[in-house]
C-alpha cells in the first residue's frame, strides 16, 4: 500500500520527466530585427522604386547591434570573424575600406539612426549584424535520480541546449536599398552533472562563435553571387 | 567529514550554477505533546510543536532545469509560543530552528515538494508564577521535515522572485534532564516563503 502511495506521489515527476521546453525562435527574431516592418502599400511602392547606388570600390561601415541580454556581449573576437569577408571584398576590388560604427555614436536603435551615423563616416553602405541567444535547460531520463540529492553531484542527468541566431543585412546609406541579407544559427549542446556544467554565458558564447562563423561564410556566398 | 564533503559539493554547485537567493519564510505550526506533561503537569497548555516561526535563509539551485528544478534551501530562524496564564504566570517556549531542505520544484505545474533535516537549538521554556517550575533548558533536537508548497506562477518577468505557500510536517522529539518523559514536537505548519531578488 505504501509503495502504491509513493508511486502516486511521484507520478507527476515521473510522467513528465524529461521534456525539453524548446526554443522560442519568434522571440529571438524580434530581438535581432533592426526595426518593426511597416506593412503599407506606399512603403512597398517606395521600396520597389529604390535603385542600387553603390560606386565602384565603395566604403563599407559595419555595425553590431548591441545585445539586450546580460548573458552575452559582442567582443573583438566576434568583429574579427568578419575579417575574412572584408579581406575578400577588398581583394576583389568591391570595397575600398571597411570600418566599424561604435555603439556609443548611435543614439537610438533604428535603421535611419544607423544610416545617419554611417553617413557621417562617409560610408556608402552599412552592414548591420544582429544576434540573439536562448538557453534551454532540462533533465534527461537520469534526472529523476536528483530527488535523492546525492546523484545530483555525479549523475549526468542534465541537458543544456544553447541556440544563437545571427543575421546581417547590407543597406545603402543614401537610399536604404537592401543589397543582401544572410542568416545563420547554431545550437551547442551539453549533457552534464546537475551541480556542475557550463554556465549560461559559456553555453551562449560557444553557440555565438559558431553562428558567427556560419554567418560570415553565408555572407561571403551572398556577396559573390550578388552584383555589388 | 560527510558534512564537510557535502558542503564542499554544494559550494562547487553554486560556483557552477550561481544565483544564490536570499529567502524569508513565515510559518504557524500546531501539534505535539503537551509540554506540561514533561515538565511536571503545571497549568499551561502549550504543545511542543506549536508556535510562530520566522526563518531567513538562502535558496541554492542544484539543477536549474526547466520545468523540473532541484534546489536546496538552508534556513535559520526563531520559533516561539507564548502562553498567557494571567495571575498563574506566563510560559514562553522558544527555540532556534536550523533547517536544510531539498526541493523538487516544478515550474510548469507550480509546486514544490521537499524533504530534509531540522535541528532545534537553544530550546528553552521560561515560566513565572505558579508555572515557574516548568522553566528549563531543553536539549538540542534533530528531526526531519517534509514540505509541499504551491508556487505563484511565473509571469512574463524573467527570474521573478519565488513566492510559495503550503504545508510542512516536522517530526522531532525534545529531551531534557528535567523532563519526566520526552516531548514529541511533531507538528503541521502552514508556511509562506518568498525570495528577495533585485
Amino acid at each position: 500500500m505504501r509503495k502504491i502511495l509513493l508511486l502516486i506521489f511521484l507520478s507527476p515527476i515521473l510522467i513528465s520527466a524529461c521534456a525539453s521546453s524548446g526554443f522560442n525562435r519568434g522571440e529571438l527574431q524580434k530581438q535581432i530585427n533592426v526595426g518593426k516592418p511597416q506593412y503599407d502599400d506606399n512603403a512597398i511602392k517606395d521600396a520597389y522604386n529604390k535603385k542600387p547606388n553603390l560606386p565602384k570600390k565603395f566604403k563599407l561601415a559595419f555595425y553590431f547591434k548591441p545585445s539586450n541580454s546580460a548573458d552575452w556581449r559582442w567582443t573583438e573576437d566576434d568583429r574579427a570573424k568578419l575579417d575574412g569577408l572584408i579581406q575578400s571584398l577588398k581583394s576583389k576590388g568591391v570595397i575600398s575600406e571597411a570600418f566599424p560604427i561604435l555603439n556609443s555614436l548611435v543614439d537610438a536603435e533604428g535603421l535611419q539612426n544607423i544610416r545617419l551615423v554611417a553617413a557621417k563616416h562617409q560610408a556608402d553602405a552599412v552592414l548591420i549584424v544582429g544576434g540573439a541567444g536562448q538557453l534551454d535547460r532540462y533533465i534527461n531520463n537520469w534526472g529523476w535520480t536528483y530527488t535523492l540529492l546525492l546523484p545530483a553531484f555525479f549523475v549526468k542527468g542534465s541537458e543544456a541546449d544553447a541556440l544563437f541566431m545571427t543575421n546581417a543585412a547590407l543597406w545603402d546609406v543614401k537610399n536604404e536599398y537592401l543589397y543582401l541579407t544572410a542568416e545563420a544559427e547554431s545550437i551547442s549542446k551539453q549533457t552534464h552533472i546537475a551541480a556542475f556544467g557550463k554556465s549560461d554565458k559559456e553555453m551562449l558564447l560557444d553557440a555565438k562563435k559558431e553562428s558567427l562563423t556560419k554567418l560570415s561564410a553565408e555572407l561571403q556566398k551572398m556577396a559573390e553571387s550578388s552584383k555589388l | 567529514m560527510k558534512v564537510i564533503l557535502t558542503a564542499a559539493l554544494l559550494l562547487a554547485s553554486v560556483s557552477a550554477n550561481g544565483n544564490i537567493e536570499p529567502v524569508i519564510s513565515i510559518a504557524i505550526g500546531e501539534g505535539g505533546d503537551k509540554l506540561s506533561n514533561s515538565t511536571g503537569y503545571q497549568e499551561y497548555g502549550s504543545t511542543a510543536g506549536t508556535g510562530f516561526t520566522v526563518l531567513g535563509g538562502i535558496l541554492l539551485p542544484i539543477s536549474p532545469t526547466v520545468p523540473h528544478r532541484f534546489e536546496m534551501q538552508f534556513n535559520a530562524g526563531f520559533s516561539v509560543l507564548h502562553h498567557s496564564g494571567g495571575k498563574k504566570g506566563d510560559v514562553l517556549w522558544s527555540r532556534f530552528p536550523l533547517e536544510a531542505i531539498y526541493y523538487y520544484h516544478n515550474k510548469k505545474q507550480n509546486f514544490r515538494l521537499g524533504w530534509g533535516a531540522i535541528y532545534h537549538i537553544e530550546n528553552y521554556i521560561s515560566a513565572n508564577g505558579i508555572n515557574s517550575s516548568a522553566e528549563t533548558q531543553v536539549d538540542n533536537a534533530l528531526g526531519f521535515i517534509l514540505a509541499a508548497e504551491r508556487t505563484v506562477p511565473e509571469s512574463d518577468v524573467k527570474d521573478r522572485p519565488l513566492i510559495a505557500a503550503g504545508f510542512r510536517f516536522t517530526n522531532i522529539k525534545y529531551k531534557a534532564n528535567s523532563f519526566s518523559k520526552d516531548a514529541d514536537g511533531s507538528s503541521f505548519q502552514l508556511i509562506y516563503t518568498f525570495t528577495l531578488k533585485d
